[in-house]
Formats: C-alpha cells, sequence, structure tokens
C-alpha cells in the first residue's frame, strides 16, 4: 500500500488495524461476542485470525479498519471489507469488541464512513454483508444503512447467514433502470 | 512495516502479493506438504499466509516471496513467532521445480544476516525427522541440533528436531556475502 488507510467521522479515528488493537480484538475473537465471527476461539486461534485481517490490507489492499475513539483513543472494534479465501466478493462486516459501546450508534458511524470510502473514493458499485438469521442487531443495521437483502450474488458462504447488499449512490437496480 | 525487501545475487525476497496464494495453495495441496503439517485447503492456506502477512505490522517479522530476477515465485521465506511458539522460527518452502539450485540456502543466508543485523540473537528451525532436504539445509547454514529446545505444543520430539541457528555459528556475517 503507497499508504495508509485513515478515515475520520466525529467520534472516531478508523485505520488499518496494527499491535494497539490487538488485545481488544484477542479479548473479542476470545468471547461469546464473537459467536458471529467463528468464535468464541482460543488465544492461538485468535490471533492467527486477528493477524489475517491485518494482512488482508496488504494482500488486497482493503480490509477491516480499526474503530478507535477519537477522545480516549481506545480500540472499539472493526468495520470494513472482510475477504477470506472462499468469499466470492468481499464482504462488509462490522463488530464492536465489547457490549460497553453498544446502543451509542458507533457501528453505524464506521459503516457510514466505510462505506463512503468504498463506494466514492474506491469507486466500488455495492458490497454484500452476509448476516445470521439470529443476528437481530446487525440485520438492523444492515436495513439502516440502506442495504437490502439480495440473491443477485454468489451463493452466501457462511451457513445460516443472508446477504444483504449495499449500493453506492445511483448504483442500486432502480436507480439503473 | 513491510516486509524488507531484501536482494541475494540471484534472487529477491519481497514482502508476499496476492499471486504467491494461488502458488502457495497449489503446493499445499500436494504431497509436498507433509513437512509443513499436512496438506492445507485453501481457507485455511489464506489464513495461514494473511497471518504470516500481517506478522510484519504486528510483531515486526513474517514471510517473504522469494523471487528470481526474472521476477518468476520461488517460494517462501519466514522469520516466524506466533504466540505459541516459545521462540523465533526460520523457515522456508521452495515450490518443486525451485529445488536443487541452492536458491534455499542463499535466501536463508539473507534472511539470518537480516535477522543477526536486527539484533536477534538465536533463531531455531522445526524440522521434520524425515525431511532430509531441509535437515541439510540447517547443518549446511551453520545451525546445531538443540535437543533442550521447548517445541511448539503442537510439535512433537518424536517427529520434530530443532535447530539453533546463531549469528557466530558459522563464523562471520561475510560468509553469508
Amino acid at each position: 500500500m503507497s499508504q495508509l488507510p485513515h478515515l475520520e467521522t466525529d467520534r472516531l479515528i478508523l485505520s488499518a488495524p496494527g499491535a494497539a488493537d490487538q488485545p481488544a480484538m484477542l479479548s473479542f475473537l476470545g468471547s461469546d461476542r464473537a459467536e458471529f465471527y467463528g468464535g468464541p476461539m482460543e488465544p492461538v486461534a485468535a490471533w492467527h485470525k486477528f493477524s489475517a485481517y491485518v494482512g488482508q490490507w496488504v494482500l488486497r489492499g482493503y480490509g477491516f479498519y480499526a474503530i478507535r475513539l477519537k477522545d480516549s483513543g481506545e480500540t472499539i472494534g472493526m468495520a470494513g471489507p472482510h475477504h477470506p479465501e472462499g468469499f466470492a466478493e468481499p464482504e462488509m462486516s462490522w463488530l464492536l469488541t465489547d457490549a460497553a459501546y453498544e446502543g451509542k450508534g458507533y457501528a453505524r458511524e464506521a459503516c457510514e464512513a466505510v462505506l463512503r470510502d468504498l463506494f466514492e473514493t474506491r469507486g466500488w458499485d455495492s458490497v454484500v454483508s452476509y448476516i445470521d438469521t439470529a443476528n437481530a442487531a446487525s440485520r438492523a443495521l444492515a436495513l439502516r444503512l440502506g442495504a437490502r437483502l439480495d440473491e443477485t450474488g454468489a451463493p452466501c458462504p457462511l451457513p445460516g447467514c443472508e446477504s444483504f447488499r449495499h449500493f453506492a449512490p445511483g448504483r442500486s437496480p432502480e436507480a439503473r433502470a | 512495516m513491510p516486509a524488507p525487501l531484501l536482494h541475494t545475487p540471484r534472487l529477491t525476497l519481497r514482502g508476499h502479493v496476492m499471486a504467491d496464494f494461488e502458488q502457495l495453495c497449489d503446493l499445499f495441496e500436494t504431497d509436498r506438504a507433509r513437512y509443513m503439517g499436512g496438506k492445507l485447503p485453501r481457507k485455511e492456506a489464506w489464513r495461514w499466509l494473511a497471518s504470516e502477512v500481517g506478522m510484519w505490522d504486528l510483531i515486526g517479522l513474517g514471510s517473504w516471496g522469494i523471487e528470481d530476477k526474472d521476477g518468476s515465485f520461488l517460494g517462501q521465506i519466514g522469520l516466524l513467532h506466533p504466540p505459541h511458539y516459545p521462540e523465533t522460527e526460520i523457515g522456508w518452502t521452495l515450490l518443486e521445480q525451485a529445488e536443487g539450485k541452492g536458491y534455499a540456502a542463499e535466501a536463508a543466508a539473507a534472511v539470518l544476516l537480516w535477522a543477526w543485523g536486527q539484533g536477534i540473537e538465536t533463531l531455531v528451525s522445526y524440522i521434520d525427522r524425515e525431511n532430509s532436504r531441509s535437515i541439510a539445509l540447517a547443518e549446511r547454514l551453520g545451525a546445531v541440533l538443540d535437543p533442550d529446545a521447548a517445541l511448539p505444543p503442537d510439535e512433537a520430539p518424536e517427529e520434530t528436531l530443532v535447530y539453533r541457528h546463531r549469528p557466530d555459528s558459522d563464523g562471520s556475517p561475510e560468509a553469508y556475502t
């Protein structure tokens, strides 16, 4: 990458994840909160998963941003296009590492910034989110972000999940018709 | 940090790129993966490679892609220290067509020299007892068997030998030039 990714919102700083985000992320991946992210998992597996998130940036040029609070600098989650092997396309995903950060609109604020970056700066037409049918909070946020259930893409690679698709302004099927 | 660029008379060692992934996946699907923990499905290979790439940002160590001066990918070499390893390992893997030409020795010498320059005081190589090629290379590099070294928890002494590298084990840095 020629330059480090960096996005800012009113309350948040989003940047490529690094060592500073590791404690919060390993704690998250080891907890029950990671049930929709392949967890909870053992520390070694969590470390491999987190370091692969970091490495994805280098290999693909995009990836999960670490979400940090502007005021305190603490890491509160991640949001961005996750793209492991087996996914036909990058998947817009998000998480908050601790329940204490929920209900404050942080995930929405971070996702809106990431989607703007993907659509306006990077020129993507759309991006999918695979969301577990049991993950009510994420489904609600996807809808609030303007995504809709979508069957136009490749089949969802994750069991128990449905595909939601976010469209760039003017790029939804209706807008293009 | 990105992987540092290293040059030898015939090789360039550089950070991994996506094209490496396809060739490493092909390698891991063959019987040649037997000394690397067995055949590795593509999804796991992705996490493995992305993790080794991400390590550069997290711990300042990781793996390099090895290519010749024409830019052909020949294999991989890395300085690896995931959290379950008792110490840092230098490990290497070549594509079949790149073997027998001294490439692994040339790449390893450059990586050892870089490591000693970073102030690393010792490295190990975990090598399958039946992997005579890697054993020969470790010995050629001046490494010596260390029967007292701790093993990672997923390695067993009946299967895995520990070779220890030290800056003075095969003389001065001039030995690598």
